[in-house]
């Protein structure tokens, strides 16, 4: 009697061997940028530098002998610096208030006839913009209306520098007789906005 | 497959204001200085100029030339000052000295006189006028007081001229009898 | 008698047999994939302002520059990839020219350092922002996280007054990836 041996082949379904896909352009390396944005602000500032005397002192202010004996003097003219002023942004002015000097020691009355207790005087402050900025007081010889403005001119651009405050032309109204005494009087000077008092 | 999303956010103000303290700047856009102006007038007085002529009382003769005796109308213009000021309160003092002989300077002889008194008085500074009687014991009116400032004219008036040493004595005769007023303007505290 | 020893040979032969469910074939496929080397920034933009640049001299403040950051966040994700930083100066927007004594320019230093988590893995700084020019790459691991930016090394000209008006400068960070 044959045997029959049956033996099943088997077989994988063999597929085609996977097929390695042609390599893919890989992309270029490309750069990424990422940007941080600073921003900052200057806020507009004006500053005066200190003034290089905190007073200006004209001293003894009448003649003592001759045709003008008892009246007030020739006096010079004197001058305060204020180094290292700045403004850090255009359209600027000065300002200057004078204020005129009156008797502190009579007690504020009236003079008497033929006499007066205040002098006057023109401040000046430069070296800002082209125009001066400048007052001349007008007080009377009671020592009424005593303080005068001057405004100055525009400087377009900011600007560092040593601005000049002089006082100067000091007279007596009606040039008058001085009562005796000690006087003051006082310069306010101002650095900011122009067109803005 | 995932997707991959890319994200684009703004963020504002990371992390700065943490990091750095920000600088309140305590300047402002306008800035002020003052200065103060300083002068002084010293106390003063002037004394002004005379001016009606130059600085003597014209008496011209003295006596009655029938009697001898001194003249009872004896007289002179008074003299201005005109011009004089104190800055301050002051005071203005009159001083005069008798009329005396120049060249007879001994002592006169019994009857005779060699000087004249009179008084001084000084007008227009104060409200009482300074006085100044020559040969008086005492002259309480010579120094008076101004409170204020003033600039004025000083009207200086002679009078009341008597023979020193009484009426009935007789000058002794002399081309030139002299006494001087001498008026002071000083400043007062 | 022969009949037995062909019953036992079929029985070996049977158990050596792979066994199969009816119907079914399975194949294999062999799956290549690549990933491109990439850097890529998820936030990619930010802001550092400074709300005043001078103190009450009207000088450069320093230090309300120094010490002033920002973050990015991104990744790169093979190593070797590079960090670069280009830094511009803040110029005054509103002033073109400055007035004698003035500035109108801050220049600054920036840093820029990555983070894969909480680990640093790169930096680069650029010393000078007044130039064009990048400074030096630094390499940089893969990684996937923040990207501080920091400022420092304030500084105008001579000492100078800072104009008024607004400023504004830039850093930029650029990651290359490695090749």
């Amino acid at each position: 009697m044959n045997a029959k041996f049956i033996l099943a082949v088997s077989g994988a379904a063999l597929l085609a061997p996977a097929q390695s896909f042609a390599a893919t352009t890989t992309p270029p390396a490309t750069s990424v940028q990422a940007d941080v944005t600073v921003v900052g602000r200057v806020a507009s500032l004006c500053v005066l530098g200190t003034p290089s005397s905190p007073q200006i002192d004209v001293g003894q202010m009448a003649a003592t002998s001759g045709t003008r004996v008892g009246k007030i003097a020739t006096l010079p003219a004197q001058s305060v610096v204020l180094d290292g002023s700045f403004c850090n942004f255009g359209g600027t002015m000065l300002t200057v208030d004078a204020t005129a000097l009156t008797n502190l020691d009579d007690g504020g009355v009236a003079p008497p006839a033929n006499f007066a207790r205040a002098v006057n005087y023109t401040a000046t402050a430069s070296n800002w913009a082209g125009i001066n900025a400048a007052a001349t007081t007008a007080a009377l010889g009671d020592g009424s209306s005593a303080t005068k403005t001057g405004l100055g001119g525009t400087q377009g651009t900011p600007k560092l520098s040593a601005i000049n405050l002089e006082v100067s032309n000091f007279t007596v109204p009606t040039d008058s007789l001085m009562v005796s005494g000690r006087y003051q009087g006082a310069v306010r000077i101002t650095l900011g906005p122009a067109g803005v008092e | 497959m995932r997707k991959l999303t890319a994200m684009f956010s703004l963020v504002l103000a990371l992390g700065g204001a943490a990091a750095a303290q920000a600088q309140e700047a305590t300047g402002s856009t306008t800035d002020t200085k003052s200065l103060s102006v300083t002068g002084n007038v010293p106390a003063m007085c002037a004394g002004g100029t005379i001016t009606s002529g130059a600085g003597t009382f014209p008496l011209g003769v003295l006596i009655d030339t029938t009697t001898g005796l001194l003249r009872t109308d004896l007289a002179a213009p008074d003299k201005v000052l005109a011009g004089s000021f104190c800055s301050t309160r002051s005071t203005i003092t009159i001083g005069a000295t008798a009329l005396a002989a120049q060249n007879f300077t001994s002592t006169a002889p019994s009857g005779f006189s060699r000087s004249v008194d009179y008084t001084a008085t000084a007008q227009g500074w104060t409200v009482t006028p300074a006085a100044y009687t020559t040969g008086a014991a005492a002259n309480a009116a010579a120094t008076q007081t101004r409170a204020s400032a003033f600039s004025g004219d000083i009207t200086v008036h002679i009078g009341d001229f008597a023979t020193t040493g009484g009426a009935a004595l007789r000058p002794v005769a002399d081309n030139s009898y002299l006494g001087t007023v001498t008026i002071t303007l000083a400043t007062a505290n | 008698m022969k009949k037995f020893a062909i019953a036992a040979a079929l029985g070996a032969l049977t158990v050596s047999m792979p066994a199969f469910a009816a119907g079914e074939v399975t194949g294999n496929v062999t799956v290549n994939g690549t990933v491109a080397s990439k850097c890529q920034f998820t936030t990619n933009s930010a802001t550092i302002t400074i709300p005043e640049l001078a103190g009450t001299d009207g000088k450069l403040l320093a230090s309300t520059v120094n010490g002033q950051t920002a973050t990015l966040v991104g990744w790169c994700n093979k190593s070797a990839s590079t960090i670069a930083v280009n830094a511009t100066s803040l110029s005054n927007t509103s002033v073109a020219t400055a007035a004698a004594g003035f500035a109108r320019v801050v220049d600054f230093a920036a840093t820029a350092k990555a983070y894969n988590g909480t680990a640093l893995v790169g930096t680069a700084s650029d010393a000078n922002s007044a130039d064009a020019t990048a400074g030096a790459a630094g390499n940089v691991t893969m990684f996937r996280g923040d990207i501080t930016v920091e400022l420092s090394a304030a500084a105008t000209a001579a000492d100078t007054l800072l104009t008024a008006g607004s400023y504004q400068g830039n850093v930029a960070v650029t990651l290359t990836p490695a090749a």
